[in-house]
């Protein structure tokens, strides 16, 4: 079904301190209903190469390829989820949720019986009515993926979602993706700093160096699904842990 | 908490103080110069009371409404524009700035000479005393425009018009508010000044006469009323920004 391929991507910068080459040959190809992070210190590209893969940034060489097709601009194949969260304050959660079917021009009860649906998929039962500065952090980011996913995108583009919540929630965030993950059954592109949060989340792990930023490598995650908890104190997952800071480390 | 509770009840007592203090300074100045608060409000009280004052104000707003609903057609699609668009933006906003620093009363003679001393020569001292300043709380809004939320909208393939009507415009309409609150009050300073400096007609005309027969209780009166007016349109504005934007509050972090 889907899949989503980057290539030869290069994306150069005008900063203070002169051209910044965030992107330099990048490609990857990420097939159906895989669960891939993008791991790399901040700084490395990969929320620019997230934002192309979207194509809400242009590249200044290469192409982004959506089933073989090639994407010029965001459409609604494809959903972004922000670090920032970015809902509209003027809307309810259910009216940022409606927001793209809105633009498709969804009836309104359709829409409606669509946003139930999500609002009871993310867990928040109860707070369709309120608005995004009513809501804590991780409600906030539950509307954000109701959102992104209310446009059924194929795939879900996801921009270290979880990087502005507190350790706690982050980690309940993590398991109600998995959660959310196996209902909708959608290919996830994760961009994350978070060595474990990487791990614990994905089928596979691509690996990104900053200046020039480039792909190391690419690790697959040999863990079953359903994840847990105990997955995280298991000697493999901290053998994988060590592997990848060393990996990261050496190239610094 | 405590703090709000007791700047609520230092309010009134500040008032009452203030007035308290005129009255004693009154009381040894000629009427005249001077009259005291107790003098004015009862004068405004009968004057409200007998219709001289309600019957001049409904005078008086006509220019101010037509003045102020022209300065706020113009200035939102205008400063959405310019907020919008970077380039025009730095070509216009240095003559924009110099036209703001001229104080619009010097502009009276030119206005008598293409809009005449009458209704027209008002509404453009009006238009011109609030236009700029609901420009530049438009322009900032639009200019301001959180970047994340565009991104968001055009990740759901928001585009074009769309864009503007569902994310610029929604985003721009705290200042927008801000600005039509603003320019409501400048609209009331405005209302006034036109009615002194072209031909005195209503409320401007009331306080001439009375000012010019040594009347102060009653040229007092019509101040405090005109203030009052005054007041009531910004509140008035408040409560219909409260009613439209209700997602603002609590939402500036």
């Amino acid at each position: 079904m889907a899949s989503l391929e980057a290539r030869n991507l290069y994306k150069t910068y005008e900063s203070r301190d002169g051209a910044v080459t965030a992107l330099e040959d990048v490609s990857l190809k990420v097939t159906d209903s895989e669960f891939v992070a993008i791991l790399g210190p901040s700084g490395c590209g990969k929320s620019t190469l997230l934002r192309i893969l979207d194509g809400l940034t242009p590249p200044d060489r290469g192409e982004v390829l959506m089933d073989g097709k090639p994407v010029e601009r965001p459409t609604q194949e494809r959903g972004f989820v922000f670090q920032s969260f970015n809902l509209f304050p003027w809307r309810t959660a259910r009216g940022n949720i409606e927001f793209g079917m809105e633009l498709k021009g969804v009836p309104k009860s359709e829409r409606r019986s669509a946003a139930a649906r999500l609002i009871g998929l993310v867990g928040l039962n109860g707070f369709d009515g309120k608005y995004p500065h009513e809501l804590s952090g991780g409600m906030q980011q539950r509307v954000g993926i109701a959102r992104a996913l209310a446009i059924d995108p194929a795939v879900l583009l996801m921009d270290e979602p979880f990087g502005a919540l507190d350790a706690q929630t982050r980690e309940d965030m993590q398991d109600e993706l998995l959660r959310i993950w196996a209902t909708a059954k959608k290919t996830v592109i994760f961009v994350t700093h978070s060595i474990e949060e990487a791990i614990y989340l994905s089928d596979r792990v691509i690996i990104m160096t900053p200046r020039p930023g480039r792909i190391l490598a690419s690790l697959d995650i040999p863990f079953e699904r359903p994840r847990s908890e105990a997955h995280r104190t298991r000697a493999e997952f901290s053998a994988l842990r060590h592997e990848i800071y060393s990996r990261l480390k050496n190239v610094r | 908490m405590w703090k709000s509770r007791s700047s609520f009840a230092l309010y009134p007592v500040s008032i009452v103080l203030g007035l308290l203090a005129w009255e004693a300074v009154a009381a040894f100045v000629p009427k005249g110069l001077l009259a005291p608060p107790s003098a004015v409000l009862g004068r405004l009280a009968t004057m409200t009371a007998d219709g001289s004052l309600p019957r001049a104000l409904a005078g008086s707003v006509q220019h101010m409404i037509v003045g102020y609903l022209l300065a706020v057609a113009a200035a939102i699609p205008i400063g959405i524009l310019i907020g919008r668009n970077a380039p025009v933006a730095t070509a216009v906003e240095p003559v924009l700035n110099a036209i703001y620093a001229i104080p619009p009363v010097a502009l009276v003679p030119f206005f008598i000479i293409w809009f005449g001393m009458y209704f027209e020569g008002r509404v453009a001292l009006v238009f011109a005393m609030c236009f700029f300043e609901i420009l530049i709380n438009v322009l900032q809004g639009a200019r301001n425009v959180d970047r994340g939320l565009v991104d968001a909208a055009r990740s759901l393939e928001a585009s074009g018009l769309a864009l503007w009507r569902l994310v610029v415009i929604p985003a721009a309409l705290p200042f927008i508010f801000t600005g039509l609150r603003v320019g409501i009050g400048r609209a009331v300073n405005a209302m006034i000044t036109a009615e002194l400096f072209f031909v005195a007609v209503n409320l401007g005309q009331m306080l001439k006469t009375r000012s010019n027969a040594f009347d102060t209780a009653s040229a007092f009166a019509i101040i405090l009323f005109i203030s009052l007016f005054g007041l009531a349109c910004q509140e008035g504005m408040r409560l219909i920004e409260r009613r439209a934007i209700p997602w603002h509050r609590g939402s500036e972090t």
